[in-house]
């Protein structure tokens, strides 16, 4: 909604239409309150000292900086957190398109099959990793409980024993809650293009890998542009999935930019350190999406 | 074009509220509207009428915890017209964070139980205790509590010791019985002879031994394994000795029981509450834990010894006693100065929280044991059970947590078990990181 009226509000200034300021005048206060101030804050709590009693002492150090790039744990969590992403936001992709496809056909039971796609989502993710983590327990988890009742492994198996084992059915469960909102934005994205483009490609005899690919694909591609911008950055601040299944152990082996910067801040009272590495991962959120969407605007122009 | 410029500015406006609910943590701005609701319970200052406010945020022990203190409160209340107790009860995973949070925006509650006062002591937030207790109470805590709690660098008490507890060694007795085992081991080597019989006996499928390296425990270790073989975490000047041979030592015989099969498989996520439950089903043989154990699980049979030891290195065990503060912040970690009135209001609501009637209670409910010498006489006449580890904990060890670095060092300490216990640090490495990071700090 806030985003909505942020964009009117750039059209209002042009037609100098003083009226709609003051319209706007109590969505812009509470922008300013709850969304500028606080980034602003972060700005500054990242150059400043701060005591381990979270009270700032002083203003105009970079010494918040040096202490991340001179911890060991650092690089880790930035790989994790490429990893993370690109394997969250890739693999939901390719399953959520799928998966929209086959909920755009006619069948029986189609508006039940969409209610059930949407149920993951409605659950709180804290609720969802929390399961997660009894399913995947060693001792009494369900998932070794299943496969040992279909004969399929003798004794259990470890899942959360290492950090590579324990980050992979991380990435799966961030799949798992990343699918259903993929799938409704591609499926909103394919019920918006026009039946005339596919009883056209019917009757020229067009198969369908073609039509997928020429019609369908192109079509789709707004809505995909959009459920990759802002997934990559939901899925690069997601915040519970890791809190709770592992909450970084081994040895801070799991942890992504978010998770981190929380340990940092409220684990190991580095309060400075924790605000610089929120402004690195905002650099690096508000970089991509610039380049995505230059190359997006450059493609269209060719 | 609109579509590119509807994702952007979407994009701008995701990216800015994650920024935006990182500081609402670390500070005060216009007010955070996920924290408004329960920000009121400590943040709300003198308001109605003439009435003194006095802020108060604990941490849960229990489901009892609350009503308990709100009985106490009330009662309170009632007794000191015009006085209001505003009580807000956090779980221990978030009480810390909270009350970071809410010095930070100079909201500080007036008492708070939960953290380390050596944080909040060199930017002079807390009172010296002596300034808001009255002389009749100072005089009743035990003075180890008291010295315990002394800073290092003014040997002043900043926090009240509030309640305590003392760790032990829990055994399973269905699983000693089965075994053959009769007595808890008392040494190291009595620990592997029972670890291999348990092993062999159920090959396996329990585990004997319980090891916590978890973000929430991993710093007992050291009091488990270093201060058994005659090591710990700092010398008696209060400077860091993580990597002393002793230390190593302990670490090392911690880490072949793990390699020998005999404890958990994942030391660095098995919390001891999910290690409780192991040991209540029967999956667990021995575990050290909090003396509030045996509450949790009245069904299970335990069977209670001291901390096993080296005794080619120590004659005897050691304890970890572990002791929760009460912390009073001034008027620095809030808006204004309290008034004599309300210090006075303080004092009276210590004097009454204290007094051995309301005192021992919660200690019953909750399984805790009491700092002040009335309640542990109280608590004789009432439970002898629970009274005899009072006796113990007059003998007990604290973790050094009167170091404001503590924090820090602490979760250095646990990370590196961690990698330990993965295998990509050796004992000694893990020891010598961790030495590393705290040995820059001196006293």
């Amino acid at each position: 909604m806030k985003k909505d009226k942020e964009m009117k509000k750039k059209e209002h200034i042009r037609w100098k239409d003083l009226k709609a300021y003051i319209w706007l005048a109590p969505c812009l206060i509470l922008l300013i309150a709850f969304v500028l101030a606080p980034v602003l804050e972060v700005f500054y709590l990242a150059f400043s000292k701060i005591s381990a009693a979270n009270i700032v002492k002083s203003f105009g150090t970079l010494e918040n900086f040096q202490y991340l790039f001179h911890d060991r744990d650092f690089p880790r969590t930035m790989i994790n957190t490429v990893i993370w992403t690109i394997a969250i936001v890739g693999i939901s992709l390719v399953l959520s398109l799928i998966m929209a496809l086959i909920l755009n056909e006619e069948f029986r039971g189609r508006s039940f099959h969409r209610v059930i796609l949407l149920l993951p989502w409605a659950t709180s993710l804290l609720i969802t990793a929390a399961a997660w983590k009894y399913i995947l327990d060693y001792q009494y988890g369900a998932l070794n409980a299943l496969l040992i009742k279909l004969g399929i492994i003798d004794s259990g198996i470890n899942f959360l024993g290492g950090a590579t084992s324990s980050f992979i059915w991380m990435i799966i469960v961030g799949i798992i809650v990343t699918v259903p909102f993929m799938a409704f934005t591609l499926l909103s994205g394919l019920q918006s293009i026009p039946k005339d483009c596919y009883e056209a490609a019917y009757v020229d005899g067009v198969n369908f890998w073609n039509r997928l690919f020429h019609i369908t694909l192109p079509l789709l591609k707004p809505s995909i542009n959009v459920t990759i911008v802002l997934n990559v950055i939901y899925v690069f601040n997601s915040f519970a999935i890791v809190n709770t299944i592992t909450n970084g152990a081994p040895a801070n082996k799991t942890h992504t930019i978010t998770t981190y910067l929380y340990y940092l801040a409220f684990g190991k009272n580095k309060y400075g350190a924790s605000a610089a590495l929120s402004i690195i991962s905002f650099v690096i959120l508000t970089i991509f999406a610039a380049v995505y969407m230059k190359m997006q605007m450059k493609e269209e122009n060719e | 074009m609109k579509r590119k410029m509807l994702s952007l500015v979407l994009a701008t406006a995701m990216v800015a509220s994650m920024l935006a609910g990182c500081s609402s943590n670390n500070s005060n701005t216009e007010g955070d509207p996920t924290e408004g609701s329960a920000t009121k319970g400590a943040s709300t200052t003198e308001t109605s009428g003439d009435d003194i406010v006095i802020n108060f945020l604990g941490a849960q022990y229990s489901d009892m915890t609350e009503p308990y203190l709100r009985e106490v409160c009330d009662k309170f209340e009632e007794q000191n017209p015009g006085v209001k107790i505003n009580l807000e009860i956090v779980g221990w995973d978030n009480v810390s964070d909270r009350a970071r949070a809410l010095v930070g925006a100079r909201q500080a509650p007036d008492i708070y139980n939960g953290g380390t006062a050596s944080e909040y002591v060199p930017d002079d937030l807390l009172y010296n205790i002596k300034d808001v207790v009255s002389d009749e109470l100072l005089a009743d805590f035990y003075p180890t509590f008291l010295d315990n709690n002394r800073n290092v660098d003014d040997g002043e008490v900043y926090a009240l010791p509030y309640v305590a507890s003392v760790r032990a060694l829990y055994c399973n007795a269905k699983i000693f019985n089965e075994v053959g085992i009769e007595e808890p081991p008392k040494t190291w080597d009595e620990v592997e002879a029972a670890c291999q019989k348990i092993d062999e006996f159920y090959n396996g499928d329990v585990y004997a031994w319980g090891i916590d390296a978890t973000t929430a425990e991993g710093q007992t270790m050291m009091a488990y394994y270093g201060w058994t073989n005659g090591g710990g975490y700092v010398d008696e000047n209060f400077n860091w000795v993580l990597d002393s041979d002793a230390n190593v030592e302990g670490y090392e015989w911690a880490y072949k029981l793990f390699q020998n099969g005999w404890t958990n498989e994942n030391p660095s996520i098995d919390t001891r509450d999910n290690m409780q439950a192991m040991f209540a089903e029967n999956k667990m043989a021995m575990l050290v834990t909090a003396c509030f154990f045996p509450n949790l699980y009245p069904d299970t049979e335990m069977i209670i010894g001291e901390i096993p030891y080296n005794d080619k290195n120590c004659s005897s065990s050691s304890t970890l006693g572990v002791q929760d503060g009460l912390m009073i912040f001034n008027g620095n970690a809030k808006k204004e100065e309290d008034s004599p009135e309300k210090i006075q209001a303080m004092k009276d609501f210590f004097d009454f929280f204290f007094a051995a009637e309301n005192y021992v209670q919660f200690m019953l409910n909750e399984g805790l044991l009491p700092s002040t010498q009335s309640g542990a006489e109280f608590l004789a006449e009432k439970d002898p059970a629970q009274s005899a580890y009072v006796d113990i904990l007059e003998g007990a060890k604290f973790y050094a947590r009167n170091l404001t670095e503590w924090t820090e060092v602490e979760k250095t300490l646990i990370a590196n078990e961690q990698a330990m216990f993965e295998g990509t640090l050796t004992p000694r490495e893990a020891l010598e990181e961790t030495q590393a990071v705290a040995g820059q700090y001196e006293h």
